[in-house]
């Protein structure tokens, strides 16, 4: 079973087509950095993964489930650009509220929570109020918050934006941890760097179109770095 | 089992964010004041043309007063409540938070409404309790049926939490709350207009004895949201009066309707919002 799978999904708001019948199919272990210029379409596209936006035509399936059957998201974690916490909220009451919603409580969420709290790097900061969080901080709840499930799937939007180069290492060091388990990444970046480093694959979205779909190890054998093949991709004609 | 779970801790959720909010006790204390203020109500000697009156009475018209405003305060509390609990979901990421989980968005509204009403409610019901204890230790009188005129009210919250969660899905934040206290009002002047020409004592004035009472009240305040004939029920719960409905349609009935139909409703609209 593919655990991610766009068929000719298209996403029109109004006049405008934010995704344009983009096929892409996410196998199982697979990291795949979701690449792309400022509103090429692919948080529209994670957007329809979770059903906050659902496709103006086509399928979008997640976990073998159609995306808009909430069962489909029962083993995903999920990572928003832009996240916020509700500055009341500690880490550990917001991954417990995390828990929670996922069917988790007692002595193995209170387990799992410390042991993802350890993991992010929160553990010293976990009883304070998110009010007096950096971006960091917040960044890396998120994260804790994200994985709280033991998830399947993990979709990253944007997980580093804010973070400094101890952070988004640790972010990475996080998701390389995650390949032996074979948790299946889709992974949005402008940090192409990043995404070379940690994903094994990459779709390339221009336009809402989708432009390039290849492994890693193809790509950077055709020469040059991501950055260029990038480049090359989204100012072709 | 699990999708019961779900909304359970929303539910939980909602009542600890609305209780972080600095309004939520602001709101309290001015209403528990006022009800202390109360107090010197139950004990003065009133005395009318030369005459004493007795002071079980005045405090069970004080205490009746209270009810009424009691239950107002607690439609005012419930839409500010109501008014941004969705908003505020939608704001600080809690929206795409929990709907990021395996949480239907029938289930979301569900325990976003429940959680609202519950804090509505308590508020309501904490100071519908004060006036039951105070008319009894300080008045010496009691109001037996004082809670089942409390629950009565609570179903008006409900629909107050209805509405005002559905206008803020799609108004701006001072306009859905002005358009809620729109709906309320009307209901208030059309139903208090009834509730006055129906009352014994201008019926007494403007009726003959025996002639039978009329009722002509136009289709449209017959089928308004009666939110302050339910208020108006309760009280008449209270003084073991016979109540006068508006039309075929009980307010219980109609309010509850109300209540389905807005929830109805906003499960739709929120089915179809992007977030």
């Amino acid at each position: 079973m593919t655990p991610i799978v766009f068929e000719h999904a298209t996403k029109r708001y109004g006049g405008i087509t934010a995704v344009d019948a983009v096929s892409l199919h996410i196998e199982e272990g697979e990291f795949c950095a979701l690449l792309g210029p400022n509103g090429a379409g692919k948080t529209t596209c994670i957007k329809m993964l979770l059903d906050f936006t659902r496709p103006t035509s086509g399928n979008v399936f997640l976990d073998g489930l159609p995306s808009t059957a909430p069962p489909a998201r029962s083993h995903v974690g999920y990572l928003c650009e832009n996240f916020l916490i509700p500055p009341h909220l500690s880490a550990r009451a917001y991954l417990k509220r995390a828990a929670a919603l996922c069917g988790m409580s007692g002595a193995s969420a209170a387990r799992r929570i410390d042991f993802l709290l350890e993991l992010v790097g929160m553990k010293d900061r976990c009883a304070s109020p998110a009010r007096t969080y950096s971006k960091g901080m917040v960044q890396r709840t998120g994260l804790a918050a994200a994985l709280v499930n033991a998830p399947k799937i993990l979709l990253l939007d944007e997980p580093v934006s804010g973070l400094d180069p101890i952070g988004i290492r640790d972010v990475r060091r996080v998701l390389e941890g995650l390949k032996p388990d074979r948790v299946t990444v889709l992974l949005s970046s402008h940090l192409l760097s990043e995404a070379e480093k940690v994903c094994t694959t990459a779709a390339i979205i221009n336009r809402g179109k989708l432009a390039l779909r290849e492994s890693m190890e193809n790509l950077l054998e055709k020469g040059g770095s991501l950055e260029d093949i990038f480049m090359q991709t989204v100012q072709a004609p | 089992m699990k999708k019961i779970s779900s909304v359970i801790s929303i539910v939980r959720f909602t009542v600890a964010d609305e209780l972080h909010h600095k309004s939520f006790f602001a709101l309290l204390a001015v209403c528990v004041l006022l009800i202390i203020a109360l107090r010197g109500c139950y004990r003065s000697g009133y005395v009318v043309n030369g005459r004493r009156l007795d002071g079980i009475a005045v405090a069970w018209h004080t205490a009746l007063a209270a009810y009424h405003a009691v239950a107002v305060f607690g439609l005012f509390a419930a839409m500010i409540f109501a008014n941004r609990a969705l908003r505020r979901d939608r704001d600080n990421g809690t929206a795409r938070f929990i709907l990021s989980r395996p949480v239907s968005r029938l289930h979301y509204c569900a325990g976003k409404v429940i959680g609202t009403w519950i804090i509505a409610f308590a508020f309501m019901f904490l100071l519908h309790a004060a006036v039951f204890f105070m008319t009894l230790t300080v008045g010496g009188g009691t109001l037996p049926l004082l809670p089942v005129a409390s629950l009565a009210c609570g179903i008006n919250l409900a629909f107050i939490v209805c509405l005002f969660c559905l206008l803020s899905t799609a108004l701006a934040e001072f306009a859905s709350l002005a358009a809620g206290a729109a709906v309320v009002g009307v209901s208030f002047i059309s139903d208090s207009i009834h509730a006055v020409v129906h009352s014994s004592v201008v019926q007494s004035a403007l009726l003959p004895a025996g002639s039978p009472q009329t009722f002509t009240a136009s289709w449209w305040r017959i089928a308004w949201p009666k939110v302050a004939a339910l208020q108006y029920y309760g009280a008449s719960l209270i003084k073991g009066e016979a109540f006068v409905t508006m039309g075929p349609i009980h307010p219980l009935a109609n309010v509850a309707i109300y209540a389905v139909l807005l929830f109805a409703i906003l499960v739709w609209r929120i089915e179809r919002e992007e977030l």
